[in-house]
């Protein structure tokens, strides 16, 4: 467990960031928290030439409130989130999940676009990057783009991002007025990866549920909420539609019934919420 | 050390421990912080990726040749200057500690790196090409016992390499009969106990003395040193084992480090220099050893009020793919006390020793117990169930009476001392006990399972050196020699300015046996603890030792701590003749009081305890003449209660027996599936409790085990042998949010066999937490057939596998078909093409060379097999693979077989897979299903993701294909998402 040799390099500025990525596209790995990449580099998984440690970006860090969102710069930590005093404001579905991101220790290094842009399939930010319909930037040498989550996730690790951008800024939309939040996740311990993670957002008009876990990516979904609306059939339905992968842990009719009756509980917690 | 002394006196207070502020202020000295010397070099070890293969060539040139790299080292390399590993049971094939030209488990070592460091001896390992023929692995015991061809070890006729049939009272009598027969079948899993630290060796040859000096955090039993030296080819003394200071824990598995101080110590040789290896986790999880996995069906016929009469036991223990040295005493550790804590007085049982293509088996906390008792106390609570009984009625009606110890059972265990039925009723009489009682009617309120599960368990401690040979006939023990008996030594000396030194045998892992031994030497002295220096390193050159030593079967506060006060009782009676001679009055009359010693009829006439140790330095002219020279006492200690097994194939496998009876009470929430241990109480009568903190602390940390083996850890193996468990993302362990704390009840029950009346009570709930868990989720559910561990998933199929999956209105999901391979999936693309293109194109070399995502290259070697290198990437995991593909059963147009092979650095893979072309509407509409398994590196650490990763990876390719033949495409899975309204992404809240 000692990884494979790799040039290291501690840029300052998005620029000096670019331009090595332009020169080594694929070859270059950005490192901020480290708390994935670093295990994947031991285990010999990755083998990057440079790493690019972003920790020492200038003016990184930040998270600011503007026109009715949230935005995220690349170093900002995951504890932070979780401490900052207005997230449950502004931010409540993020601050159900935050401390489900694995244990204290790895959110105190891992980052918030770390986490959405590794794209595990069993993250909870990812999943809720989704459920909230946030955006990322990205950037390369010679553009900048900003991308839906919808369109973010492509499978286990992989994201639209190409290997010459990086991700400059995560978008999250503010709570709305009589909308309800909520998150569940079910692991097999404290800390652990999700078997299924579940975000609903309700208000009187939708219901938008999304889950996290059961397939290579996270998954949303989004119904009228009308008065006679069968959830429980909704639920079943969509459980059959999306791949659910099964793993030595847990079988996919776990994965399934687990949509079915904790992604309803989460709906139901998200509707009490909205009034 | 704070010290509150009870009844003024140290054993029995809760002493807290010697050894904690060094260690907790990081200033351990642990194996891999020893001094490496200059010019060492660092070993890193090529391990197989496949459970059974034959090696057909292994290429060294590109890793040889890089920088830093001084050896490699092959199976035939090791081979030449030594000799296989001897086990108890002679085998029919060789025990070889690296491969030689065939693999018998994944993780078993093939080639040793030496490097000027560990991260360019992992390069190496990189560069390194092993080119396999595989077979078909045997994972599954009953497949290890029924096939009549397929063998772990090629040239044997038999998995089995020992079967024995034991026989005590008339059990035949009892099973022909009208009594009530009640049976049950169990599986243990495979697990260890994880410690912190993992193995680290230093070695040296000494080509001028000829000895090897080994440096290593092995734990004994010491008879494993002749095990070593055997293999080694060397005299006993001239292979030095020295154990180091601190430990990272072991719980038994630093014993299995024994292979590769034998391949560290024979680089050492070969490369005249200093070799150091120290273990990483990934090969520990895979390759270090395992708890052994059992298979066992046990009956008993029992009367209709809950008798026992007989019980019969036919147990298979899975050791793996060698039968590694102290196995199969799994099996034999529990024989003598095959009757648990039961008055049953017949009992029939036999024992099948299996191979499969595994990592070793060898000693884990428990060593034999959590198998044993699991088949046993799932029994007991089965009859109760048949019978209609209470649990708790039931074990009360058996279990012995305290008037009848010591009680000799029907195997040959000698039950020392114990009074069970009192310690059942001290914690019936807790409060925990009656809230458990009165938990369930609420939990069922509330919508929960609740279960109560009890287990009564004996724990052995003190190990009799013979009972492994068990395992062979009387003639063939008569012939080899008999063995019984275990050996633990100490020595007592004091310096010339009163400084007392105790080094024992025990080599700690972590226990506090300094805390305890200072303890014991302090109330015999009448000193202060902390004036007492115990040194627990143990050097085969310099320190008294025998074949006993070592840190296993809870040996410790029985027989070292005993063997301790023995040896400073000696020294004691020196000094009363030194100070019965000084202050002038009769040896009765000398007394130890707070460091000073003094004339009981006159207190002013005393001397201090270091001034009448210095007599014996300073002066030894003033020495009685009766007495020897010097202060020190070596004093070794076996107790004549253990002795062989006999004609009658009866043995008293360990000197002592604790009794543990626990009860606990579980919560299920049947749709998260998810199990809660809400109370648990933990009994045990183990004697004389030396230190109540320690021994507490014990308790929680076999019990936190327990726990973990209870409900989340598992080797696991797929049917193709591939390990999936080789990180802490896969073998799962409790934290303390999983772990409740158990309440402790203790009675002290003093065992005559022991100098202090203590027993071992570091491993019973290991033996009784899982099944008393077990219990309580049988009771919870009423299913018999439980297997651990209970993780939510397999919670979900007990409490769910007989009803029916509510399915879907639209969605005519064909579920997976189950088949060999691990990983599988199907699905469909529509391209909108004219068919005899397309079909064209799928059998064109440069055209498949475009579509498949990542292909370098690919050519035809033959009619219909394609060989090809292809870069594969998954996010940030990319790798380069070679493959070969053959197409079969090609139906023109309509259908064809793909059958092919990948490897690369990070595994290798075998798949298959179907595609069947149809037209609809004028498209093309192609269906494929395929099925694959994955070895190596990816399939030991990667595994949660591989599913989704290979429909990736397939879904790439069908992507790509549609890309350059359809650009405006419509999947079928796309269609069906849009028809549910699912992909509506425009909506918003």
């Amino acid at each position: 467990m000692k990884p494979p040799p790799f040039d290291y390099v501690q840029p300052n500025t998005i620029d000096e960031v670019l331009s090595i990525l332009n020169n080594y596209g694929d070859d270059a790995q950005i490192i901020a928290g480290g708390q994935s990449i670093v295990s994947m580099l031991n285990m010999r998984l990755i083998k990057p030439k440079i790493l690019i440690d972003i920790n020492f970006l200038k003016d990184s860090s930040y998270i600011i409130s503007k026109n009715e969102s949230v935005f995220i710069g690349p170093t900002y930590r995951q504890l932070d989130l979780e401490k900052r005093e207005n997230t449950q404001n502004d931010l409540p579905l993020l601050s159900q999940a935050i401390s489900y991101v694995g244990h204290m220790q790895h959110r105190a290094r891992g980052t918030v676009i770390g986490s959405i842009c590794h794209g595990d399939p069993t993250s909870e930010l990812p999943l809720c990057f989704l459920a909230l319909k946030g955006k990322i930037t990205l950037r390369n040498k010679f553009r900048e783009r900003k991308v839906n989550a919808s369109e973010f996730y492509l499978g286990p690790l992989i994201t639209l991002r190409e290997p010459n951008e990086i991700a400059t800024e995560i978008e999250f939309p503010i709570s709305q007025k009589k909308t309800g939040y909520a998150f569940e996740e079910i692991s097999e311990k404290f800390g652990d990866f999700a078997i299924a993670s579940f975000a609903a957002i309700t208000n009187k008009d939708k219901i938008r549920f999304a889950v996290g876990g059961v397939s290579d990516k996270p998954i949303a979904i989004e119904w009228e909420n009308k008065k006679n609306i069968n959830l429980e059939d909704k639920l079943n339905e969509f459980s059959w539609s999306i791949d659910i992968f099964d793993n030595q842990h847990t079988s996919e009719k776990y994965k399934r019934d687990l949509l079915r009756k904790i992604g309803l509980k989460t709906i139901n917690k998200a509707i009490e919420r909205c009034y | 050390m704070d010290t509150v002394k009870v009844a003024n006196c140290y054993i029995g207070s809760n002493v807290n421990r010697k050894e904690d502020d060094k260690l907790i202020s990081g200033k351990g000295q642990f194996g891999a912080d020893l001094a490496i010397p200059k010019d060492t070099l660092h070993v890193a070890v090529l391990r197989s990726d496949h459970a059974s293969a034959k090696i057909e060539k292994i290429s060294l040139e590109k890793a040889i040749n890089l920088e830093g790299v001084h050896y490699i080292l092959t199976g035939r390399d090791f081979s030449k200057l030594s000799s296989p590993l001897l086990s108890v049971i002679r085998t029919d094939f060789q025990s070889w500690c690296c491969a030689i030209d065939e693999v018998k488990y994944v993780g078993e070592p093939i080639a040793l790196v030496l490097a000027e460091n560990r991260y360019i001896a992992e390069d190496a390992i990189d560069l390194i090409e092993v080119e396999y023929s595989i077979n078909k692995p045997i994972i599954d015991i009953k497949e290890a016992i029924r096939t009549k061809s397929n063998f772990v070890h090629t040239g044997t006729k038999s998995n089995i390499v020992s079967d024995r049939n034991f026989e005590y009272g008339n059990p035949k009598k009892y099973f022909n009969s009208s009594y009530k027969q009640v049976e049950i079948e169990i599986t243990y899993p495979r697990n260890s106990c994880t410690p912190l630290e993992g193995f680290v060796v230093h070695s040296h040859y000494d080509h001028d003395d000829k000895i090897y000096t080994v440096k290593s955090n092995f734990q004994g039993p010491y008879s494993l040193h002749s095990v070593l030296s055997r293999a080694l080819k060397t005299d006993e003394g001239k292979l030095r084992l020295i154990s180091i200071n601190d430990s990272g824990g072991s719980f038994g598995i630093k014993q299995a480090i024994m292979p590769m101080i034998i391949l560290t110590s024979l680089a050492s040789k070969i490369t005249n220099k200093n070799v150091v290896w120290i273990e990483d986790r990934i090969e520990h999880l895979t390759a270090a050893s395992s708890a052994t996995g059992r298979l066992t069906k046990i009956k008993a016929s029992v009367s209709n009020d809950g008798l026992i009469k007989a019980i019969d036991y036919d147990q298979v223990d899975d050791v793996g793919a060698y039968l590694r040295a102290p196995e199969p005493a799994s099996l034999y550790r529990m024989h003598g006390n095959l009757s648990g804590p039961y008055m049953v007085k017949n009992i029939s049982c036999r024992n099948r020793v299996i191979l499969t293509n595994k990592t070793p088996s060898g000693l884990n906390r428990g060593f034999g117990g959590p198998q044993h008792y699991f088949a046993l106390e799932r029994l007991i609570k089965k009859i109760s169930d048949e019978l209609k009984l209470d649990h708790l009625e039931v074990i009360n009606k058996n279990i012995l009476n305290s008037n009848q110890f010591p009680y000799k059972s029907p195997a040959g265990a000698i039950l020392d001392s114990g009074n069970y039925k009192k310690l059942i009723e001290k914690v019936k009489k807790s409060e925990t006990f009656k809230k458990i009682m009165n938990q369930k009617k609420k939990s069922l309120k509330k919508g929960m399972l609740y279960g109560i599960g009890y287990s009564a368990i004996i724990e052995p401690s003190i190990s009799n050196m013979g009972y492994i040979t068990t395992a062979l006939p009387y003639s063939e023990r008569e012939k080899a020699g008999h063995k019984g008996g275990a050996l633990a030594s100490s020595s007592v000396s004091i310096g010339p300015t009163g400084s007392v030194y105790v080094s024992c045998d025990s080599v700690p892992q972590g226990q506090g046996h300094k805390t305890v031994i200072s303890q014991v030497v302090a109330d015999i002295f009448s000193i202060n603890p902390n004036d007492i220096i115990v040194n627990t390193t143990l050097d085969t050159q310099k320190d008294a030792w025998s074949i006993a030593a070592g840190n296993y079967s809870s040996r410790f506060a029985g027989a070292v701590a005993g063997t301790t006060s023995i040896a400073a009782k000696k020294l004691k009676e020196r000094l009363v003749k030194i100070a019965s001679s000084k202050l002038n009055c009769k040896s009765d009359n000398v007394k130890f009081l707070d460091g000073r010693i003094l004339d009981k009829n006159n207190s002013h006439n005393s001397i201090s305890f270091k001034r009448l140790a210095g007599i014996s330095h300073w002066s030894p002219s003033e020495i009685p003449d009766e007495m020897e020279q010097g202060l020190r006492e070596v004093v070794f200690w076996s107790d004549s209660e253990i002795k062989p097994p006999n004609d009658k194939d009866e043995i008293n496998g360990s000197l002592v027996y604790g009794f543990v009876f626990d009860v606990c009470g579980i919560e299920i929430d049947p749709e998260k599936c998810s199990m809660k241990i809400d109370k648990y109480i933990t009994g045990h009568d183990a004697g004389k409790i030396l230190n109540p903190l320690l021994a507490d602390g014990q308790i929680y940390g076999a019990y936190a085990h327990a726990v973990g083996a209870s409900t989340l850890e598992e080797f696991k193996y797929e049917k193709d042998g591939s390990f999936l468990s080789g990180s802490f993302q896969d073998y799962l362990l409790p934290s303390s949010k999983e772990i409740n704390q158990p309440e402790i009840i203790h009675i002290e029950t003093p065992s005559p066999f022991t100098p202090l009346g203590s027993k071992g009570l570091g491993e019973g709930n290991c033996m009784s937490t899982p099944v008393a868990i077990a219990n309580a989720f049988s009771d919870a559910t009423g299913l018999d057939n439980i297997t651990l561990p209970l993780t939510k998933s397999k919670i979900h199929f007990y409490l769910n596998h007989k009803q029916k999956e509510i399915k879907s209105k639209f969605v005519n999901k064909s579920l997976h078909l189950k088949t060999d391979y691990p990983i599988s999936g199907s699905g469909n693309v529509i391209i909108n093409m004219n068919k005899s293109t397309l079909w064209k194109k799928l059998l064109d070399v440069k055209a498949l060379k475009d579509i498949i995502p990542g292909c370098k290259k690919i050519e035809l070697i033959k009619k219909n097999h394609y060989l090809g290198i292809i870069n594969i990437k998954v996010g940030p995991i990319k790798g380069e693979y070679k493959f070969i593909v053959q197409l079969t059963n090609i139906k023109n147009e309509k259908s064809l077989k793909l059958k092919g092979n990948a490897s690369g650095k990070l595994g290798q893979g075998n798949g298959e897979g179907i595609l069947n072309l149809t037209e609809i509407d004028g498209k093309i509409k192609i269906s494929y299903s395929y099925s694959a398994n994955v070895n190596g590196k990816i399939s030991i650490v990667g595994n949660r993701l591989l599913n989704s990763a290979s429909k990736i990876i397939i879904n790439q390719f069908f992507n790509s294909f549609e890309k350059i033949t359809n650009p405006k495409k419509t999947t079928m899975l796309n269609y069906i998402k849009i028809k549910l309204g699912i992909i509506n992404e425009t909506s918003s809240i």
